[in-house]
């Protein structure tokens, strides 16, 4: 598959599994391995979305078509965090200095892990949390809503015991997994022919209208569910998108209520009041 | 001066504790009188320390008391003091009854009461059963006396509320300050359903660390039994069982998972011989109580949920669902071992739990755990 920004003040180059990002203004050439980029907490919002004197690209442009993994989450300063939205939503990042202004491409897949509170343990029965029920308030507090919002797919993740990690089970392999993603996603390339995206989350809302359609019971269940867990409007789009994703690798033409029903358990941080 | 104004001097006098007031109160009866001593005949009482008369003496907490008395007005918060008739009978029998009870809401103390008390940070089956119990409770018409700290006093005082019962809060702070500030629309609630919020303290305490377990024994101090629901190792709610063994009240628990960190104080408390509580009947059968008449209503409410969990809550229902249902009702909660249980697929199990959400057959809560709903 090939990727190109090309509509961007600046270009993205894929060669040798290394992006080259290269300035068109300043002529400053960035390099950066293509598909996956995993900054630390202690980075700036500068170097997360660009900025600086001489303008320059930040991670999140860096992993233009790649992922972008922030491990911690809630340990990033609040400013690099909240600085997301904006390209998250739009997938590009306008960044305006006083002697130029330039928009970036950040159409990136950000994965975001992040402990229940600070110390690890809430939630779990078996080792008590030192943490008062203001510090889990605060600790995840840091995550807005509207941020989280953006945000496909919550999954919560509980702590492994040892008979697993022994266990030799049936899990299905990495492998199997890639086969069906790759399906899904040729799925998707071949929908998109000739309207310029190359997969659902890049649907714009005639999009979603147009390709996914529910029928009248599936519908009924998604208001009710947005009654019974105040859902905010920011997070049908996205259920909508994951339903069509959940449906495609699947191989199912239609979404069916199985599909959204799935997606909605998706979105188990909306629901959490601490 | 009022006379409720030597009321409220004798009370917020922080360093002379319950006992020796009292003691003052008893020889004098009437707190007007320890205010007109002079320190050579406060000496001769020799109840009192050198600290104590200069506290007594001290002309800036004399001059306060006017200041307290308009925040009082000011927060429609009234006072009554320990000679007073209303004044609680149970409360009086201990060993340091506080000589004054400010309180916001109708003063209606019966003779029975429950609290329910737990710690501050609780599990899903701590707020789960801290609700239910309270919520049983309160619909045989028994008033819930709690605390209103956040956990599981906070859930004792909403599952009353949501019963439609009376409950009693009891602060460790001025009731011109509500403490925990989250609790302050349920302090609202409880005033409005003919609850009651009482204090030993006078407005404008702060809510100081050493205040809370002394709160614990007015907790205990006004009901007759004291049900623990969940507490580490270490608890404030441990005090209150302390507090209630002292006072001669019932102690009761609720056990829990050897192994949770948050039920070794309430596992402790069994061993050591309280009272195993697994229904609202185990509380109310320690006690001659004759349940309130006029709760018909609530009386058929409570006969048809018991059959609702029987039969009629399954209706209308899938037999998969019916069959996950009964998995949760039976008391596997965590989503990993009702698949386990279930032997179907994570993704068709997943769709169920759903679906019964939306049905309101259960809830989820976070962490992924399923319960019933109530």
């Amino acid at each position: 598959m090939e990727f190109y920004g090309f509509k961007y003040n600046s270009s993205i180059n894929k060669q040798h599994n290394k992006v080259i990002v290269i300035d068109t203004l300043t002529h400053l050439q960035y390099w950066s391995v293509f598909l996956y980029i995993h900054p630390l907490e202690s980075i700036s919002d500068i170097s997360l979305v660009g900025g600086g004197k001489h303008i320059k690209p930040g991670e999140i442009s860096l992993a233009h078509y790649g992922v972008l993994f922030l491990d911690e989450f809630p340990e990033f300063s609040k400013d690099a965090i909240e600085v997301l939205r904006q390209p998250l939503e739009d997938g590009e990042i306008c960044i305006s200095r006083a002697n130029s202004s330039i928009t970036y491409p950040a159409k990136t897949t950000l994965i975001c892990a992040a402990n229940p509170c600070r110390c690890g343990f809430y939630l779990d029965p078996s080792r008590k949390c030192n943490c008062t029920p203001k510090m889990v308030q605060q600790y995840f507090g840091k995550l807005s809503q509207p941020l989280l919002d953006r945000i496909d797919i919550h999954a919560e993740v509980h702590p492994v015991k040892y008979d697993e990690l022994a266990k030799n089970g049936e899990e299905e392999t990495s492998a199997v997994i890639r086969e069906r993603v790759n399906s899904a996603r040729n799925i998707q390339l071949d929908r998109y022919k000739g309207l310029g995206i190359y997969s659902n989350s890049e649907l714009s809302p005639p999009l979603i209208k147009k390709y996914c359609e529910l029928d009248r019971f599936t519908s009924n269940l998604l208001k009710r569910a947005f009654e019974k867990l105040g859902l905010s409007a920011r997070a049908h789009s996205r259920i909508l998108k994951v339903a069509r994703t959940i449906a495609d690798m699947e191989g199912s033409e239609t979404i069916k209520s199985e599909h959204v029903a799935e997606a909605i358990q998706y979105r188990s941080l909306d629901r959490i009041k601490i | 001066m009022r006379e409720i104004e030597y009321w409220i001097w004798i009370s917020s006098l922080e360093g002379m504790g319950a006992v020796k007031a009292m003691g003052l109160l008893k020889m004098y009866k009437n707190p007007r009188i320890v205010y007109e001593m002079s320190e050579h005949e406060l000496k001769q009482t020799k109840l009192l320390t050198d600290k104590n008369i200069q506290e007594i003496l001290d002309k800036q907490k004399r001059e306060r008391v006017n200041k307290i008395y308009e925040l009082m007005i000011k927060h429609n918060i009234k006072m009554i003091n320990v000679f007073d008739d209303n004044y609680p009978y149970n409360l009086k029998q201990i060993y340091d009854p506080p000589i004054a009870l400010y309180y916001k809401g109708k003063f209606e103390l019966n003779d029975f009461a429950i609290a329910i008390v737990g710690s501050r940070r609780t599990t899903n089956y701590g707020s789960y059963s801290a609700k239910k119990l309270a919520y049983d409770l309160s619909l045989r018409g028994v008033p819930i006396v709690s605390g209103l700290a956040r956990g599981i006093d906070s859930i004792a005082h909403e599952g009353c509320l949501a019963a439609g019962g009376k409950t009693i809060a009891v602060l460790g702070c001025g009731l011109d300050t509500i403490y925990p500030p989250e609790n302050t629309k349920l302090c609202e609630d409880i005033i409005k359903s003919d609850g009651l919020v009482i204090s030993e303290y006078p407005p404008g305490m702060p809510p100081l660390q050493h205040n809370f377990p002394a709160r614990n024994r007015i907790i205990s101090g006004i009901s007759s039994g004291v049900l623990v629901v969940e507490a580490a190792k270490r608890s404030g709610s441990l005090i209150t069982a302390c507090y209630a063994l002292e006072q001669g009240r019932e102690v009761f628990a609720i056990p829990g998972n050897i192994d949770c960190a948050y039920s070794r104080g309430t596992n402790q408390l069994i061993k050591d011989g309280a009272k195993m509580v697994l229904c609202a009947e185990d509380v109310l059968e320690e006690f001659d109580y004759i349940e309130a008449s006029d709760n018909s209503e609530a009386q058929n409410d409570l006969s048809k949920r018991g059959s609702k969990t029987n039969f009629s809550i399954f209706r209308g229902l899938s037999t998969e669902e019916i069959r996950i249902a009964k998995i949760i009702s039976n008391g596997i909660h965590d989503i990993d071992e009702i698949i386990d249980r279930s032997n179907n697929p994570t993704k068709e199990v997943n769709n169920i739990l759903f679906m019964l959400e939306m049905k309101g057959v259960i809830t989820q809560l976070p962490g992924k755990i399923f319960n019933m709903c109530l």
